[in-house]
């Protein structure tokens, strides 16, 4: 049997010891997605918290279609986009018709170059699905199918996020730099 | 702009060291003559790196605890919610409850101010069957029965104060008082000589 679907049961029978077990074996990984989401470590343990009492009293609506590592990290992302949504104040600027015409070279220096500040801040203009899947594919070390089990859509629309989600970001740390460039 | 999707697909798990021998060499190739793959693949790994503040050992050992108390009181709110809920609605206003109340008082009270009616002045004792002309609702007078009726009336008097006194005499023997069931008894020594007394009355009327 599934350890996660063993744990579930013995959590559901009472069981102290596998509902510690279960809080262990996602505390830290959900964290470091809900920190990098959201910026602080207040926030990120109060969603740590609350997406563990949410999954926690919900246990009996679990399908268990998905694994409960993906419901886990659906609850976790569902809390995290309404603190994020409440909290943004930065415009998502379109900048699909923001042509690279920079040297590849150059781009790739100045990412080597820029603080991971200018980094943040270009991850918070991008569209949400695709900041969103980014995060998971890159700093959670996710492959697509598990992607698209939490954002509940196809394993190709994570992979266009993904990719959608690279070129956005990259347009942007090079608008950034420009008007940086220009104040100076 | 590179537009190769498959080696983009592929740059994520390049970063992890995941691809096999022939995947890993096609990418590292095409990275040595692709700029913006390259910056992709710097993007990825400037997210990639970017750390965590671990909040430190203390923090990740109380939080299976601190989980488990909000769970509990979690449940405890929905129960609590739930059950206000069904008082909100089974509890009646005190106005009713009041009413309820003295009415069910009355109807007690009724009920127990309530004597059992007593059967016509003609009762029928065991084993008598009863003529049409016994059988009326109406009391009928001692004089117009014949001595037959008499006797029979008084036979059946007697059987109805005995068994009354039987039954009394439980309640009476374990009572102080004992002039109720003497007064049964007499009643029944003076009803028969009434009755007694009445017939030879009438039978020296003729």
């Amino acid at each position: 049997m599934d350890e996660d679907l063993d744990l579930i049961n013995r959590t559901e029978a009472g069981e102290r010891e596998a509902f510690d077990d279960l809080v262990k074996k996602y505390q830290k990984p959900l964290y470091a997605m809900l920190y990098r989401m959201v910026g602080n470590h207040e926030d990120a343990s109060d969603l740590l918290q609350k997406a563990f009492v949410k999954a926690f009293t919900g246990l009996k609506s679990f399908e268990r279609r998905a694994t409960f590592k993906t419901w886990l990290y659906q609850i976790a992302i569902n809390l995290a986009k309404n603190v994020y949504r409440e909290r943004s104040r930065i415009e998502l600027v379109p900048i699909d018709d923001v042509i690279i015409r920079r040297d590849p070279r150059t781009l790739e220096t100045m990412i080597v170059n820029e603080n991971r500040q200018m980094l943040r801040q270009a991850l918070a203009r991008l569209p949400e699905k695709q900041r969103i899947t980014l995060m998971l594919r890159v700093q959670s070390e996710k492959k697509f199918e598990e992607i698209a089990g939490i954002m509940k859509c196809s394993v190709g629309t994570a992979k266009a996020n993904f990719h959608h989600g690279v070129r956005k970001l990259k347009a942007i740390i090079l608008e950034m730099s420009s008007v940086q460039q220009s104040d100076k | 702009m590179c537009e190769d999707k498959n080696i983009k697909e592929l740059i994520p798990a390049y970063l992890d060291q995941a691809l096999d021998i022939h995947e890993h060499e096609m990418v590292r190739k095409h990275l040595e003559s692709c700029g913006d793959c390259r910056a992709d693949l710097a993007l990825l790994h400037l997210m990639h790196v970017e750390s965590v503040p671990d909040p430190g050992e203390k923090y990740w050992d109380e939080m299976p605890s601190r989980v488990f108390r909000a769970v509990v009181a979690q449940k405890a709110r929905k129960w609590s919610f739930e059950l206000s809920w069904l008082t909100d609605r089974l509890i009646l206003p005190r106005w009713v409850l009041a009413a309820s109340t003295v009415g069910l008082a009355l109807v007690i009270s009724w009920l127990a101010v309530q004597t059992p009616q007593r059967g016509p002045a003609v009762a029928v004792s065991q084993g008598y069957e009863p003529t049409q002309e016994i059988m009326v609702s109406d009391a009928v007078p001692l004089s117009d029965l014949n001595h037959d009726q008499l006797d029979t009336i008084a036979t059946w008097a007697r059987s109805e104060l005995v068994s009354i006194a039987h039954e009394a005499a439980p309640v009476m023997a374990n009572t102080a008082d004992t002039d109720l069931y003497e007064e049964i008894t007499e009643l029944n020594a003076k009803e028969a000589e009434r009755l007694s007394n009445m017939l030879d009355q009438w039978e020296q009327e003729g």
